[in-house]
C-alpha cells in the first residue's frame, strides 16, 4: 500500500508539489510565530530577573531635602499619611517605610575633602595690636576649626590679621582693646607673604537655634578682658558656639537608614553603588530581630581604620522632638536626650564602593515590629517600594489620587519600560501571526485532507470493489497524506528554524522603532543607570519540532474523518436512502407542471444568472464579504478612535517642564544665567515660560520677582495660595513694571503691615569687587496664605533689572561711575509646552545642547526636568493599540486575499463544466474570466456593502478613513478571485464536457 | 463541397511516462449536406479528433483546415462561435439558464442583440419540436430527449455550417436515439450543413451517409476491419 501510495503522489507532481508549499507554509509561518512568541516569553523572563523596579515618594516642600529643618505641616501630613495606600496595592513586591534618623560615631570626623564647611571656624581671637598690615589677633582659642584650616596647620597661637566681609560693617578703627578676647565666625585667606587673614562673615542659618537665628547677621563679638576660658564668656556668645558646634555635628552626623530591604535602597537600585567583595547583605533573621549588623561606606571605614567584622559605637537619634499633639515638633539636628533613641555597637557586614554623597550614609536592618519605630519618624524621603516590573504606570495611578500635592512620585525602573516595550509588541505580534496561522492550517489542511482522501473516492471504489478490505484502503488514503505532510513539515520546520531568528530580531527592531517611549528628562520615570537587555532570539528546535508533528497529525486526523464519508459512497455515487433513487432527468412523458413556469428570459449572462439563481451556495461569498469587512470595519474604527484619543491629547494636555539641581531636589535658588537659557527658552518648543529671581534679605526676608504666583518655586508642587487682592488688583501685576508687593498674612501681622502700605527694603550687590546698596519701595497689594512661603514677599518680574553704577576705568586711568542695567539671574525657571507633538523633538533639541536630567551630567550643567510621564504613558498605549490593529489590518487583508482564492477557486470548479460549455462555444479565455469574476465580484461586492451598513449602523457612521481601508480590503479579495478564476481557466475543454462528473 | 479537411493530421498525448498516438496521420474532406458517421472502439482517437475538428486542440503534426484555412492560424475562438456548433453526449445545457437563454446564448455570444436572440431560439427550439412552455423551463425539468434537442436547437441557432456531435444518443432510449438522429440528418440534407456524428450506435451510423471508421488513430481503409483478430495462439491447433 505504501509503495501505491508513493507512485500516485509521485505521479500527480503538480498537485503534490502544490501541496507540499501549502503545507510547508502553514509550517513555517506557524514556527516563525510559535518561535516568535518563545523567543519572547523567554526575554521577558530574562527582563524580569535583569531588572528592579522601585518608586520612591518624597516630601517636597521648602526644606528639602534637608534633614534639620521641617515644618509642622510636612510632620503632619506624613503623620497622618495612610502608608497602606502605599504599600497595599497588588503591584507591590516590597514595601521599605524610610525614616529619618540623625547618628553619631564616635571617632568619625569627614576630613577635608570630605567634611561640610570645612572652610568655616568659629575662633577666639585676642587683640594683640595694630600694623600696617591691619589689626592683629592670634587664636586663644578655636571652638571649631574647619577641615581647611586643619589642613593648613592653622593652630591656636597662630598670628592672624583681621577682615570683614563687605556685607558686614567694620568696628570703629581703635575699637578693639588689648587684653579683649572676641569670638569670630569666618573663614581664612593666604595673604602674599604667607600670612593668614581671618575674614569675619555670617554662618548658615541651620545652624543657630531659632531664637538666635537673629544674631548671625553680626558674627563678632567682645567677650570682654581676660576672657579666655570658656566658664566666663557671655551668654551672648551661644549662638557662635551653637554655630561651633553645628558645624562639628555636621561632620561627625551620620545619616541613619533604618530599612527592612538594603537592595531597594536607591543608591543601589539605580547602580550608583554597590556591595563590595566580602560582605554581605542582611539576612532575613537580621531584619527580623533588628540585629545589631551595619553596612558602611568604603570611605567611613577607611575614616574610622575598620573593616568587616569589626564593630563601631554607633548612637541613634530621631530628627524630631514632637510637641503632645504627636503631629508638629522642632527638628532636632542636636542630638539630646529627648531625641535619643538607642546606643549600641553595630559589626560592619558590609562595604559599598565610594560615592561623594554616601559617605556618612550607613544602613541598619529594621523590622515592621521593631519597637524603635514609635520613636522614628519619616523623613523628606517617606517610603520606597519595589514593583512588579512593568507596573510602574498602573502603581501611579492608582496611588496619586492619594498623595498630596507637595509628595513627588519618582519611578526608577533601570530602563526596564523601555527595554520590554517592542518585547510585549513582539509577543502580541507572534500570537496574532500565531492564531492566524491556525486558523490557514486548519483551513489549508482541510482542503489537503479533502483532495488527497475525498477526492480518491473512485481510487477507493475501485479497490474495495475489487476487493481490498477498508482498512487497507484507509491505508492507503492515509499513507498519500502521510508522505506529503511529513515531506511539508520537515521542510516547513527547517525553514522556519533557519528564518526564525532573523525574522523575530526583524520584528523586534521594527518594534523597537515603533514602542519606544522617550522617557529622556521625565520627571517620573528617571534612571541614573539603565541596564541594556541582552537579546538573544536563537530558536530552539524542540519546540519548532512539534509544530511540524501538530501539522502531521492534523492532517492525518482530518484525512482519517474524511475516510468516513469515502466510504459511505458506493462506485462514486452516494447511496442514498431506499425509496429516493437518483434522478438526473426527468423521467420521459412526466409532467412536472402543477402549473406553467413563469421563468421569464433574465439574462444570458452567466454570472447574473448565477447570481440570481445560485441559490444557497451563493450565500458563502457574501457572508465570508461581511465578517470580513466587519473585522476591517472594526479594526479601522479602532485606530481612528485611538487616533482621535492620541490627538485629543496632544491639544488639551499641558505639560510642564522645570529647570533643576543635579538631584532633581531644588527648582529655586538655580541661578541661570538669562542669556544661557534664552536660546531653549526660543527655541520654538516651549508656549510660555514662568520665571522668578529670588534676593535674601539681612533680615531673612526673601525677595522673589515673578511673573507667576501660580509658578513660583514656592507653590509650584503645592496649592496655589489663597489671596486676598486689595480693590483694583489681581494676578496681573506680576506682568507689569509697577512698584506693587504682595506679602504673607503672617508677614503683615507680624511687622504690622496692610494693603496700601508700603514696604521698603534694600539689600546688596556685588558689581566689580563693590559692594552696591539697591533700595526698593513697593506698595502692598495683596495678603496670601501660604505656609511654605511666609517668609516670602512677590514682586512684578520686572523690577528684577536694576540700574547700577559700574566703575569704569577709562583711557586716562580715572575710574569713572557708569549707569548700568543689570539682569538678576533666575532663580528658578519652568515652562509650557506648545506642541507636544514635538516633545521628542525638544528633548532632542535639549540633549543636543548640553542638557541632562536628573542624574546625569553634560557640557551645558544644567538639568530640566518634564512632566510628561501621564501624557507618554497615555500615547503610548493608544499607539500600541494602533501598531497591534495595524498589524492585524495586514494580516486581514492577506486573510482576504487567501479566502477570496480559495473560495472562488472551490465554487468556479464546481462549475467548470459551465466554463468549458462557455469556451466550446467561442468564449474566448477572457470573457469566461470576465464571467466567473463579476459574478464573485457582485456576491463580494452584495456582502462587503451589507457590512458596511452593519458598521454604519453600530459605530454611528463611517469615516472617509474607514472608506480608504474597506477599498484596501475588497481590493485584496478581489485580488484572490481573479488568481483563482484564471488558473481554473486554463481547463481542457474536450475533457471536461465529454467525461461523467 | 468540401468545408473540413485533415491533412495528415496526428495528436499525440505526451506525459512524463508515455506517449500516445491517439490519431494517426490522418487524411480526410468532409462536405456539407452530408452526414458523416465516425465509428469506432473506444481509445480509437475518434473523440480526439472531434476535439480537432472544433478547434478546441491542435494537431501535433498535420492541419486542419477550414475552407482552406487551417485552425492554427484563425481565431479559434471566433471558429467555434461561428462556423462550428458541438453537441455532446451529456448535453452540457447550462443548468442555471432556461432552455430560451440556453439557445439564445451562443447568439449573444456573436455579438446579436437580446431581441433578435429571443427571436432566433424560438425559431430553433420550434425546429426541434420543443413548445413555448418548454422554452421557458430549466434543462433539469425535461427528459433526455427533449435536453439534446435544446442542445441541437443551440447548435443551429449559432447559424453554423458544420455540426459536431460526440455520441448524441449516448444517453438516450432507442426512440429518443432515433428521433435525434433524424433531426440530424434533416439538417444536413434540408439545409446543406456538414454534420459529422461520434457514434458507436449503429442505427445512427446506418442513417449516415458516409461511415468512417477508425481504429487506433487510423482511418480505416475498405475492408479493413474495426477489430483486429486476435492472434492465434501457438498451441492452438487449427481445425483441419
Amino acid at each position: 500500500m505504501f509503495g501505491y501510495s508513493l507512485k500516485s503522489i509521485l505521479r500527480t507532481p503538480v498537485k503534490t508539489i502544490l501541496f507540499i508549499i501549502l503545507v510547508a507554509a502553514v509550517t513555517v509561518f506557524s514556527c516563525l510565530g510559535f518561535g516568535m512568541w518563545n523567543a519572547s516569553n523567554e526575554l521577558l523572563l530574562k527582563a524580569d530577573r535583569t531588572y528592579k523596579t522601585s518608586a520612591l515618594v518624597e516630601y517636597v516642600d521648602d526644606g528639602y531635602p534637608s534633614s534639620t529643618k521641617y515644618t509642622d505641616t510636612m510632620l503632619r501630613t506624613l503623620k497622618t499619611f495612610d502608608y497602606s495606600l502605599l504599600s497595599d496595592q497588588e503591584e507591590v513586591v516590597r514595601f521599605d517605610r524610610q525614616y529619618d534618623v540623625g547618628g553619631h560615631v564616635e571617632g568619625f570626623n569627614m576630613d577635608q575633602r570630605t567634611g561640610v564647611f570645612s572652610d568655616l571656624n568659629v575662633l577666639v581671637l585676642r587683640y594683640l595690636y595694630t600694623t600696617s598690615r591691619g589689626d592683629i589677633f592670634s587664636i586663644a582659642e578655636a571652638p571649631y576649626l574647619g577641615a581647611e584650616a586643619r589642613f593648613w596647620s592653622i593652630k591656636i597661637g597662630m598670628q592672624v590679621d583681621l577682615a570683614f566681609s563687605p556685607d558686614l560693617s567694620e568696628p570703629e578703627e581703635g575699637s578693639y582693646q588689648k587684653g579683649h578676647y572676641y569670638m569670630a565666625h569666618g573663614r581664612f585667606f593666604v595673604n602674599k607673604d604667607n600670612t593668614y587673614r581671618f575674614m569675619v562673615m555670617t554662618g548658615v542659618n541651620e545652624a543657630a537655634p531659632s531664637e538666635a537665628a537673629e544674631t548671625l547677621r553680626y558674627p563678632f563679638l567682645d567677650l570682654g578682658e581676660n576672657r579666655r576660658e570658656r566658664e566666663t564668656w557671655p551668654s551672648s556668645a551661644e549662638f557662635l558656639l551653637s554655630q561651633a558646634r553645628f558645624y562639628q555635628l555636621s561632620n561627625t552626623h551620620i545619616s541613619v537608614h533604618p530599612t527592612t530591604d538594603v537592595s531597594l535602597a536607591t543608591p543601589f537600585l539605580q547602580q550608583e553603588t554597590h556591595l563590595l567583595e566580602g560582605g554581605r547583605y542582611f539576612t532575613e533573621e537580621e531584619y527580623r530581630t533588628g540585629a545589631h549588623k551595619i553596612i558602611v561606606s568604603q570611605r567611613f571605614a577607611s575614616n574610622m581604620e575598620v573593616g568587616i567584622g569589626d564593630t563601631v559605637p554607633l548612637d541613634l537619634y530621631s530628627a524630631f522632638t514632637l510637641a503632645e499633639d504627636g503631629l508638629s515638633g522642632t527638628s532636632d539636628f542636636w542630638p539630646s536626650k529627648q531625641t535619643f533613641i538607642e546606643s549600641g555597637d553595630y559589626e560592619i557586614i558590609g562595604l559599598f564602593q565610594n560615592t561623594d554623597t554616601l559617605l556618612k550614609t550607613v544602613y541598619i536592618p529594621l523590622s515592621a515590629d521593631d519597637m524603635r519605630l514609635m520613636k522614628l519618624t519619616a523623613g523628606y524621603q517617606m517610603a520606597v517600594v519595589q514593583l512588579k516590573n512593568g507596573t510602574g504606570d498602573s502603581y501611579y495611578a492608582k496611588v496619586k489620587p492619594g498623595l498630596s500635592a507637595n509628595m513627588r512620585f519618582t519611578i526608577y525602573d533601570q530602563g526596564y519600560a523601555e527595554a520590554v516595550a517592542p518585547v510585549l509588541s513582539l509577543q502580541r505580534t507572534a500570537v496574532l501571526i500565531s492564531l492566524i496561522s491556525l486558523a490557514s492550517a486548519l483551513a489549508i489542511l482541510l482542503l489537503f485532507a479533502y483532495m488527497y482522501v475525498s477526492r480518491q473516492r473512485e481510487t477507493a471504489g475501485t479497490m474495495t470493489a475489487l476487493g481490498t478490505g477498508r482498512a487497507k484502503t484507509t491505508v492507503y488514503l492515509l499513507s498519500c497524506v502521510l508522505l506529503v505532510a511529513l515531506t511539508a513539515a520537515v521542510i516547513g520546520v527547517a525553514i522556519g528554524f533557519f528564518l526564525s531568528e532573523q525574522v523575530t530580531r526583524f520584528a523586534y527592531e521594527r518594534a523597537l522603532q515603533t514602542t519606544n517611549v522617550d522617557h529622556r528628562f521625565s520627571a517620573v520615570y528617571t534612571n541614573v543607570e539603565t541596564i541594556a537587555l541582552e537579546t538573544d532570539f536563537r530558536p530552539h528546535l524542540a519546540p519548532l519540532a512539534l509544530v511540524g508533528l501538530s501539522v502531521v497529525l492534523s492532517s492525518l486526523l482530518f484525512a482519517f474523518i474524511l475516510t468516513f464519508d469515502v466510504f459511505k459512497r458506493k462506485n462514486g455515487e452516494k447511496t442514498r436512502k431506499a425509496g429516493k433513487p437518483t434522478r438526473k432527468t426527468a423521467p420521459e412523458g412526466s409532467d412536472h407542471r402543477g402549473k406553467e413556469p413563469a421563468n421569464k428570459v433574465v439574462s444570458t449572462s452567466p454570472a447574473l444568472v448565477s447570481v440570481l439563481r445560485g441559490g444557497a451556495r451563493n450565500l458563502i461569498v457574501p457572508l465570508v464579504s461581511l465578517v470580513l469587512l466587519a473585522f476591517i470595519g472594526l479594526f479601522s474604527g479602532e485606530i481612528i478612535h485611538s487616533e482621535d484619543q492620541i490627538k485629543d491629547l496632544y491639544d488639551n494636555s499641558t505639560v510642564m517642564g522645570y529647570y533643576t539641581t543635579i538631584s532633581g531636589w531644588r527648582i529655586e535658588n538655580l541661578l541661570l544665567d538669562r542669556e544661557t537659557v534664552r536660546p531653549v527658552m526660543e527655541s520654538g518648543f516651549i508656549d510660555k515660560t514662568y520665571k522668578s529671581s529670588m534676593i535674601k534679605l539681612e533680615s531673612g526676608l526673601k525677595v522673589v520677582f515673578t511673573d507667576s504666583l501660580r509658578y513660583s518655586p514656592e507653590f509650584f508642587f503645592g496649592d496655589e495660595p489663597i489671596v486676598q487682592w486689595a480693590p483694583g488688583y489681581d494676578e496681573s501685576i506680576f506682568q507689569g513694571d509697577e512698584d506693587l508687593v504682595l506679602i504673607s498674612q503672617k508677614y503683615a501681622e507680624e511687622n504690622g503691615l496692610k494693603p496700601g502700605d508700603d514696604l521698603e527694603f534694600y539689600f546688596y550687590m556685588m558689581f566689580y569687587g563693590m559692594n552696591q546698596k539697591v533700595e526698593m519701595r513697593a506698595k502692598i497689594v495683596g495678603l496670601f496664605n501660604g505656609v511654605s512661603a511666609e517668609e516670602h514677599v512677590y514682586l512684578p518680574f520686572s523690577k528684577s533689572t536694576f540700574t547700577v553704577l559700574v566703575p569704569k576705568w577709562t583711557m586716562t586711568g580715572i575710574i569713572i561711575e557708569e549707569e548700568e542695567e543689570v539682569e538678576l539671574s533666575y532663580s528658578s525657571l519652568c515652562f509650557k509646552l506648545k506642541d507636544l507633538r514635538n516633545l521628542s523633538e525638544f528633548k532632542e533639541d535639549l540633549a543636543r545642547r548640553g542638557y541632562t536630567s536628573v542624574g546625569k551630567f553634560d557640557r551645558a550643567r544644567k538639568f530640566v526636568v518634564i512632566e510628561d510621564t501621564l501624557l507618554n504613558s497615555s500615547v503610548a498605549n493608544l499607539e500600541r493599540h494602533i501598531s497591534y490593529m495595524r498589524i492585524l489590518f495586514t494580516v486581514t487583508y492577506l486573510l482576504a486575499a487567501v479566502i477570496g482564492f480559495v473560495i472562488s477557486y472551490l465554487v468556479t470548479k464546481s462549475r467548470r463544466k459551465e466554463l468549458a460549455m462557455m469556451r466550446s462555444m467561442g468564449a474566448g479565455r477572457i470573457r469566461t474570466f470576465f464571467a466567473f469574476f463579476s459574478e464573485q465580484l457582485l456576491l463580494a461586492l452584495l456582502g462587503s456593502l451589507f457590512g458596511i451598513g452593519l458598521i454604519a449602523l453600530f459605530m454611528g457612521g463611517v469615516s472617509s478613513a474607514q472608506w480608504l481601508y474597506f477599498a484596501g480590503y475588497f481590493v485584496s479579495y478581489l485580488l484572490g478571485i481573479a488568481l483563482s478564476v484564471a488558473v481554473m481557466n486554463r481547463v481542457n475543454v474536450m475533457d471536461i464536457l465529454t467525461k461523467e462528473d | 463541397m468540401s468545408i473540413l479537411e485533415l491533412k495528415n493530421v496526428s495528436y499525440i498525448y505526451k506525459n512524463r511516462y508515455q506517449s500516445v498516438t491517439a490519431v494517426d496521420h490522418v487524411s480526410y474532406s468532409f462536405e456539407t449536406g452530408k452526414v458523416y458517421a465516425l465509428v469506432g472502439k473506444s481509445g480509437s482517437g475518434k473523440t480526439t479528433l472531434l476535439s480537432m475538428l472544433s478547434g478546441l486542440d491542435l494537431p501535433t503534426e498535420g492541419e486542419v483546415l477550414y475552407e482552406g484555412v487551417s485552425t492554427e492560424k484563425m481565431n479559434r475562438d471566433r471558429y467555434r462561435r461561428e462556423d462550428v456548433a458541438v453537441i455532446y453526449q451529456g448535453f452540457n445545457l447550462f443548468p442555471l439558464m432556461t432552455v430560451q437563454e440556453n439557445v439564445m446564448y451562443p447568439v449573444r455570444l456573436q455579438g446579436k442583440s437580446r431581441e433578435e436572440a429571443k427571436k432566433t431560439a424560438s425559431l430553433m427550439l420550434e425546429k426541434v419540436g420543443l413548445t413555448p412552455q418548454q422554452a421557458r423551463r430549466f434543462p433539469s425539468m425535461l427528459s433526455g430527449g427533449e435536453q439534446q434537442r435544446v442542445a441541437i436547437a443551440r447548435a443551429l441557432a449559432a447559424n453554423s455550417r458544420v455540426i459536431l456531435a460526440d455520441e448524441p444518443t449516448g444517453n438516450l432510449d432507442v426512440g429518443n436515439s432515433r428521433n435525434i438522429a433524424e433531426i440530424l440528418v434533416s439538417l444536413a440534407h434540408e439545409m446543406d450543413y456538414c454534420v459529422i456524428i461520434v457514434t458507436h450506435d449503429l442505427g445512427v451510423a446506418a442513417l449516415s451517409d458516409v461511415q468512417v471508421r477508425m481504429r487506433d488513430g487510423r482511418l480505416l481503409k475498405e475492408g479493413e476491419e474495426l477489430e483486429k483478430s486476435p492472434e492465434k495462439p501457438e498451441n492452438v491447433k487449427e481445425n483441419a
